[in-house]
Order: C-alpha cells, then sequence, then structure tokens
C-alpha cells in the first residue's frame, strides 16, 4: 500500500530528513524551496542590485546553490546579478574533475564564471604544500588560502557579496569542533547567517538551515548533476571526528543538527574573556587580528622552508620569523625549527 | 582488592595496607615522582608520575582549593551530598569525610548530609541482588557519620512533599512526615513507570530520570534544610554532558550545566567539585584507597553505542581523549567562557523542567524560526501560488488569533479546557531543549503534578500580567 504525502495526499515516493515527513516529489521541492527563500527573506541576504558571487566548487552544495538562486531570483523576484566563482587549489585528481563540472554548470545554468587559483594568487598549489608539510595541518593551509582567494575574486569581478553553499550540517560541525578546540571568537560567530559585513565582503549562507540529506534528495530528483569526491587528503582531518559523530547525532535523533545549530546561536560570551581585535595586515591590507595576517604568515613559512610557521603557539611564530628574517640577510642557512609533535590545537 | 569479611563489614583503609603490602612497593620501571622522587606508583596525567602518597596529597589538595577558590561554601553551611554509589560518588563522600575529620588544619566547616536516590523502578532488579545493594550502600551511608536518607525517584510524583527515610546506627527508620505507607509508594510506582513507558527514545528517558532526580533531590534539600547539594561529576562526565546538551538544543545554560556552582532555582545551589578530575584520576584515587564503590545498573548500562545521545557522546568524548589528552580540558575551558544573555533574563520564563531561562527566538534569523515554518509547510497545499509564499493557516482560530491549537489535521483542540496541556502551552513554559524532548513522550499528563502545577501557574500569571501590562513601569522583572 502506497504512503500518502503528508501535504498533498498523492503517492509519496521519499521520506524528508528533516522532519521525517514522507512526500511526494512536487510538495518536496516545493517545501524545500520555499524554505530557502524563507531564510534569505528573513536575514535580509539580498538587496536589489546586489553582484552576488557564488562560491562554486562542482560538489553538490554549490551546483544546487547556483541553481535554487537563479530559481528562486526569476520567480520571486530579488534583482540580483549572479556569478560563479570558483577556486582551483591545485589537487590533482581532485579539483581538476570538479572544475569540469563547474563549467557544466555555467552553460546549464547560463551564468558567468571565474576561475582563481593558488598557483597565480600564492605561487603554490595544494599539492606543492603537501609535499612540503606532510598530510597532517594542511587542511589550515587549504582553508587560509581559499578564504582569501574568493575575497579577492569577488573584488575583480566588482561584486558586493559572496554566497557559499554551507549547509546545516556545515555548521553543526563547526559548533561543535570550535568547542572542541576551545576557540571561543570562531565559536561566537560562525552560526550567524551572514559574516565578515565589517572588512572585506560579507558572505552569506542560503542553505543555512537545509541538511545535507536534503540537498543530495533534492540534487538527484531535479536530475542535477555534481562532481561527489571527497579532497584526497581529507581522512586526516580533525574534523572527520567531528563529522562521524554528527552523522552517528543524526541517526539517533535527526533534530540534533539543528538543535545543535540553536544551541551555537543561543551562546553568549562572558564579558571579561579576551577576543580578538581586528585590524589589517601590514603587507598585504587584508583583514587580520594580528599585524601580519594568517595567510602572508603561512607563505613566508612555506618560501622560508619553514612549513610549521604558523602551526601552534602564535608567539612561537613571531619567534621564527624574526630569526628567519635575521638570518635571511646571510645566506640559505634554514634550520627547520624544532617544534613539539602536536596532534592538536592548530 | 579488598575482601568484605562479613556482610556488612568493609576494611578500613589502614588494615588493607596491611594486607595487601604491595600496593605501597609497585614500581613503576624507570619513573620518579615529581615531588619526591621516590618510586611513582600512578601516572595521573600524561607525563605526571607520583607515588602513592604524593599522589593522594596531590588530589586531596585539589579537591580543597576547588572550594576555597570559589568560596561558594560558606562556615557552618548545611550542604547535602547526592551519593550514587560510584567511584565519584564514594571518592567525593571519602575526601569530605576526612577533610572534616577532627584535627585536620582546615577554615572550612560545613555541615554535610547525604542522600541516595533509589532508582530501581527504572530498572527492576531481582529482590537478591536489590537488597545485597541496599545493604552496601547503607553501610556507606553509616560510615560516613552524616546524618544520612535514602528515597525513591518515584516520590517525585507525590502531589505533596516526597517521602524519605533517615538512616541511622544499626536502623533505619521512616520519616515522619511525607509518605511511609506502601499502598501510596506503589501507585508512585506505576505512574512513573508509565511516565517511561510513554517515552519512545532512550535519550528523553534518560533526561527525565535526570531531571526528575534533580528535582527531587532540590525538594528534599529544601524539605530538610539544606542550601546546597553536592554532585560528583568527573570532568570526564560534564564534558559529555556539556556536548551531549549542545546536541539537544541547550545551547543557552549549557555553561551551568557543568560549572561549579550551578545558581538556577531558588533556593538551592548545585555544586560540583569533581569538576577538576577526570574519571582516570578519580578511578586511580578510589583505588589507592581501596573504596569500594557499588555498582548498580541503570537503564543505558550496556546499550550499544547508538542507544541514545549520551552513550554516543560519551564514547566519543572518550576515544578523543585517549588520542588528544586536551580533550576534557579544553572543552571545560570553553564551557567556563560561557554565560547567559544577561539583558533579557529577568524577563523570561523559566522551564518547569529545568529551572532554565525559556529562550526567545528574538533575531531574525534563528534555528527555532526555520524549524517553526518548516512545520507550518507540511499543512499547506502543494498547489503553489506565485501571489503568496506563506502557506494559508487552515483553521480559521489561527487566522484570527495566534493561539492555534496546532494540529492542523481539521481537529481544532482550542476550544478544550484550560487545565489540559498541549504542546502549544509548552513553548511558552519551556526551553528549546525540554521541548525537543516532549515530542517523544506521547501523553503529557503523566508529567509530576508539580511540573504540570507549575505550568498551569505559569499560565495564570501570564493572564495576570497581560490585564495590567498597561500600568507596568519598565524594568518590572518577571517572577
Amino acid at each position: 500500500m502506497p504512503v500518502a504525502c503528508r501535504m498533498c495526499g498523492g503517492p509519496a515516493v521519499l521520506k524528508r530528513p528533516k522532519t521525517g515527513d514522507a512526500v511526494c516529489k512536487d510538495c518536496f521541492f516545493y517545501a524545500f524551496e520555499n524554505e530557502v527563500n524563507y531564510t534569505i527573506t528573513n536575514g535580509n541576504l539580498f538587496k536589489r542590485g546586489d553582484r552576488v558571487a557564488v562560491g562554486a566548487s562542482g560538489g553538490k552544495d554549490s551546483t544546487v546553490l547556483a541553481y535554487i538562486l537563479k530559481l528562486l531570483n526569476e520567480r520571486h523576484d530579488y534583482g540580483i546579478e549572479l556569478i560563479l566563482l570558483s577556486v582551483d587549489e591545485g589537487i590533482t585528481g581532485y579539483r581538476d574533475d570538479s572544475l569540469e563540472t563547474v563549467k557544466r554548470n555555467q552553460h546549464q545554468y547560463d551564468l558567468p564564471l571565474k576561475i582563481v587559483s593558488y598557483e597565480d594568487l600564492y605561487g603554490w598549489t595544494m599539492d606543492a604544500i603537501v609535499k612540503q608539510i606532510g598530510l597532517k595541518n594542511n587542511c589550515t593551509f587549504c582553508g587560509v588560502f581559499r578564504r582569501q582567494a574568493l575575497d579577492r575574486g569577488a573584488m575583480l569581478l566588482k561584486a558586493n557579496k559572496i554566497a557559499t553553499g554551507h549547509n546545516a550540517d556545515d555548521i553543526a560541525e563547526t559548533v561543535l569542533m570550535n568547542v572542541l578546540r576551545g576557540d571561543i571568537a570562531r565559536l561566537r560567530r560562525c552560526t550567524a547567517i551572514t559574516t565578515g559585513a565589517e572588512g572585506g565582503l560579507p558572505r552569506c549562507k542560503p542553505l543555512k538551515y537545509t541538511y545535507e540529506k536534503e540537498i543530495v534528495m533534492y540534487a538527484y530528483f531535479k536530475k542535477l548533476d555534481y562532481f561527489s569526491t571527497e579532497c584526497i587528503y581529507s581522512p586526516n582531518a580533525y574534523r572527520g571526528h567531528a563529522r562521524t559523530y554528527l552523522k552517528d547525532l543524526e541517526r539517533i535523533r535527526p533534530s540534533s543538527i539543528i538543535d545543535l545549530i540553536h544551541s551555537g546561536e543561543s551562546l553568549s560570551i562572558k564579558k571579561d574573556v579576551k577576543m580578538p581585535v581586528q585590524g589589517t595586515c601590514t603587507r598585504c591590507g587584508y583583514i587580520s587580528s594580528n599585524a601580519i595576517c594568517k595567510a602572508c604568515t603561512l607563505l613566508e613559512g612555506l618560501n622560508k622552508g619553514l612549513p610549521k610557521l604558523a602551526i601552534g603557539k602564535s608567539n612561537k611564530s613571531r619567534r621564527l620569523l624574526d630569526a628567519a628574517s635575521q638570518s635571511s640577510d646571510s645566506t640559505n642557512e634554514n634550520t627547520p625549527p624544532k617544534e613539539k609533535k602536536k596532534d592538536v590545537t592548530f | 582488592m579488598c575482601q568484605i569479611t562479613s556482610q556488612n563489614d568493609v576494611i578500613p583503609k589502614e588494615d588493607c595496607r596491611l594486607r595487601y603490602p604491595y600496593l605501597s612497593i609497585i614500581k613503576s620501571v624507570g619513573k620518579s615522582c615529581m615531588k619526591c622522587q621516590e618510586p611513582a606508583t600512578v601516572v595521573a596525567r600524561l607525563h605526571d608520575p607520583f607515588c602513592r602518597n604524593c599522589f593522594l596529597v596531590y588530589f586531596t589538595h585539589r579537591f580543597r582549593a576547588t572550594f576555597g577558590k570559589s568560596k561558594a561554601v560558606r562556615n557552618g553551611e548545611k550542604v547535602l551530598i547526592a551519593f550514587s554509589g560510584g567511584h565519584s560518588s564514594c571518592t567525593m563522600l571519602h575526601l569530605v569525610k576526612e577533610g572534616l575529620a577532627e584535627g585536620v588544619h582546615k577554615k572550612l566547616r560545613y555541615q554535610p548530609g547525604v542522600v541516595y536516590v533509589d532508582e530501581n523502578v527504572c530498572l527492576e532488579q531481582d529482590k537478591e541482588e536489590r537488597s545485597a545493594q541496599m545493604r552496601k550502600i547503607e553501610t556507606w551511608l553509616k560510615e560516613s557519620t552524616f546524618p544520612s536518607y535514602v528515597t525513591c525517584i518515584e516520590e517525585v510524583m507525590s502531589k505533596c512533599s516526597p517521602g524519605y527515610r533517615l538512616i541511622s546506627g544499626d536502623q533505619s527508620h521512616d520519616s515522619e512526615d511525607g509518605h511511609d505507607n506502601p499502598p501510596t509508594e506503589n501507585s508512585m510506582k506505576e505512574e512513573f513507570k508509565q511516565l517511561l513507558e510513554n517515552t519512545s527514545s532512550l535519550t528523553t528517558k534518560e533526561d527525565l530520570i535526570q531531571k526528575l532526580r534533580l528535582k527531587l533531590l532540590k525538594q528534599i534539600a529544601k524539605q530538610l534544610g539544606y542550601t546546597k547539594i553536592m554532585f560528583g561529576d568527573s570532568g570526564t562526565r560534564l564534558a559529555t554532558v556539556l556536548l551531549g546538551n549542545l546536541a539537544k538544543g541547550h545551547g543557552e545554560t549549557v555553561h551551568q550545566d557543568m560549572s561549579f556552582l550551578d545558581t538556577r532555582g531558588e533556593e538551592v545551589a548545585i555544586i560540583r567539585p569533581m569538576r577538576e578530575f577526570t574519571s582516570k584520576e578519580i578511578a586511580l584515587f578510589s583505588h589507592q584507597c581501596c573504596l569500594q564503590p557499588v555498582f548498580i545498573p541503570r537503564i543505558s548500562t550496556k546499550a550499544s553505542r547508538l542507544a541514545s545521545i549520551d552513550t554516543l557522546t560519551e564514547d566519543f568524548v572518550n576515544g578523543l581523549q585517549s588520542n588528544f589528552p586536551a580533550t576534557v580540558t579544553t572543552v571545560l575551558k570553553t564551557g567556563a567562557k560561557l554565560t547567559s544573555d544577561e539583558e533579557t533574563i529577568g524577563k523570561r520564563h523559566t522551564c518547569v523542567l529545568c529551572q532554565s531561562p525559556v529562550d526567545s527566538s528574538s533575531s531574525a534569523s534563528s534555528a527555532s524560526a526555520a524549524t517553526q515554518y518548516s512545520m507550518s509547510l507540511r499543512k499547506s497545499s502543494t498547489v503553489y501560488s506565485s501571489s503568496s509564499s506563506e502557506p494559508e493557516a487552515a483553521c480559521e482560530v489561527a487566522r484570527d488569533n495566534a493561539s492555534c491549537c496546532g494540529e492542523g489535521d481539521e481537529s481544532c483542540q482550542s476550544a478544550k479546557k484550560n487545565e489540559e496541556l498541549t504542546s502549544a502551552d509548552l513553548s511558552v513554559v519551556m526551553c528549546y531543549g525540554c521541548q525537543v524532548m516532549m515530542r517523544d513522550v506521547k501523553s503529557l499528563d503523566r508529567l509530576p503534578s508539580s511540573v504540570l502545577a507549575d505550568v498551569q501557574r505559569q499560565k495564570r500569571r501570564d493572564e495576570m500580567r497581560l490585564e495590567i501590562e498597561d500600568f507596568l513601569l519598565d524594568g518590572s522583572e518577571e517572577g
């Protein structure tokens, strides 16, 4: 006996992970699209006339994001301009394939596309970086560089907003990770739907309350094509622990993901806790909470052969930088610094 | 380990060492105590070897220092110790007893009492095992020399004050107030069992038992004149509680669940002196002192990893802690930096189950608003009309005013009697986390009468406030 759709009574074809209801395809599309529209309008994410750079990696989140933003823009007349922005980290076997998907998206959705690469911006690809620093702590490099790359790419496109495809699972994982690592400053900011409005371009997350499983379902039923392999360096990431925990939580109680986001949003920090102050980097002008931004510090370390430069305690990195800049006047005497083997706390 | 010679006898610490002298000369090869350079017997944290004496001194000192630093307990204050029979409780009781012993140089003297909550109704054991366990517990209580009480968890369902038994000397006699007649006990047992049976998930069962146990302890403490309750939760346990409560939606008050001093609730506060220790350190101490905890199985004992959120989180934290030893301390430190939203705290209701402030989803974009929108979408038709993006409310009552009962399938419950508790009421009287928990409970009327009475009282207060709202000046606080 076929199960009836909860909303319209017709035959149901799927069960929504978010609410547990059995619904038919059209009702699912209706619910999904309306929820994203509600998030956008309630959070005031876009204004008429915005030029929005959509972070497109070729994966499921960004494919669905591009599709749905285009759809809702036309249907509800947001009045925004959409451009696809893609970052090439230089990871063979992973990024070149996903970039093909992005190029296909460009044709399918008829949106302009810009690709920026680490090679052009920094002179290093991720493969070269991993060769130098090994398999641990490389996510730090990739993440820091990507953030700057997105901002620089968006500025080249003269966009005034960036939209990324972070979904509810990502945000819940981030809350968990920040608690586990004791990063109180990030903990406060990570659940905001729009971040970075002060310096640099504001970036928003229209898919913030959509479950990852529902995004896959939407793409599947709408026959959207995407590239679905994990980054080849991801098995060693600390985030993997938080992700496994979250997946198991979802099995026990599906609403845990939203509950976790709710918890993250309700956190307040004590007034006497020291928080980083925002300034600008003295070398590149990007926003930074120290004198030199993280990307410049990491690059410095890579270029001077001190790969662990910005990994670990910050005063150590300053000492090393000073020592390195002094010894750089003489010939290459680069002795790699002695660091304690630390598995945790970047 | 120590043996019990007769049924009610436990060999004291000094004799234990005579019987097993090797305990004091176990050597850890190549390591010497970091304080006194004697051969080390335990490694408390990574890279910290101690010999037995220095370890005991270190542990005891940390326990007392936690009290001194926080200044939470004053001289002469009555403190009730919640004893469960596990390693942490036994260690804590032992330390309290040692600390208040005559001749010990100590400025802080408070008056402890001990209470044990019998939870046999949650997981029925066979009679012999149960009486053996109760005897061991009563031995512990008598050995403590503090006034000791035993109560049962089903007493929380009682319509007047909960009953308890006083343990003294060789015999235990019933309390004079409260219930001491078996017939009333049986009906409360049945009610409690019904409540548990009406709950579909293990997570919610565990949560309900934990919250109701706390409620019961607070009621008993208030009755007996104690101003504080001491719990033996270890640091590892509190890290688990923090992460678990984040996952259940209790974000705002998560820092109070793991702080040293928890002042939610009117008269009785909670202190957690064992939060400085990991479960490993407590187990080592308990072993070194030959303490004998009583093992009593609970509903989640030997449950699989995915049985409930608590079992999963415990597995997660223990796994991480073994690979990254700083996990527990980092999590606790993070929790200690959090606080509640101070600006709105006076104006909000208090949750009837956990005494936390009820959340107000005041920001434009929030998870609870998104969830409510998703729920409201369920009831709309799929025919998409481009004119409206808001789904039509199916019920006339909801279109007129905001008191939609939430049923939405044309069985309007708004006209129901005021006394019954509906899910719409819950959003006003319960915090987000407790509301999520209540979704698993089939009939809300099975909750203890004290909880239901609190709900009704809050509703009446709200009606009163609505009437006089125009005349209240800014700055008047919620009672």
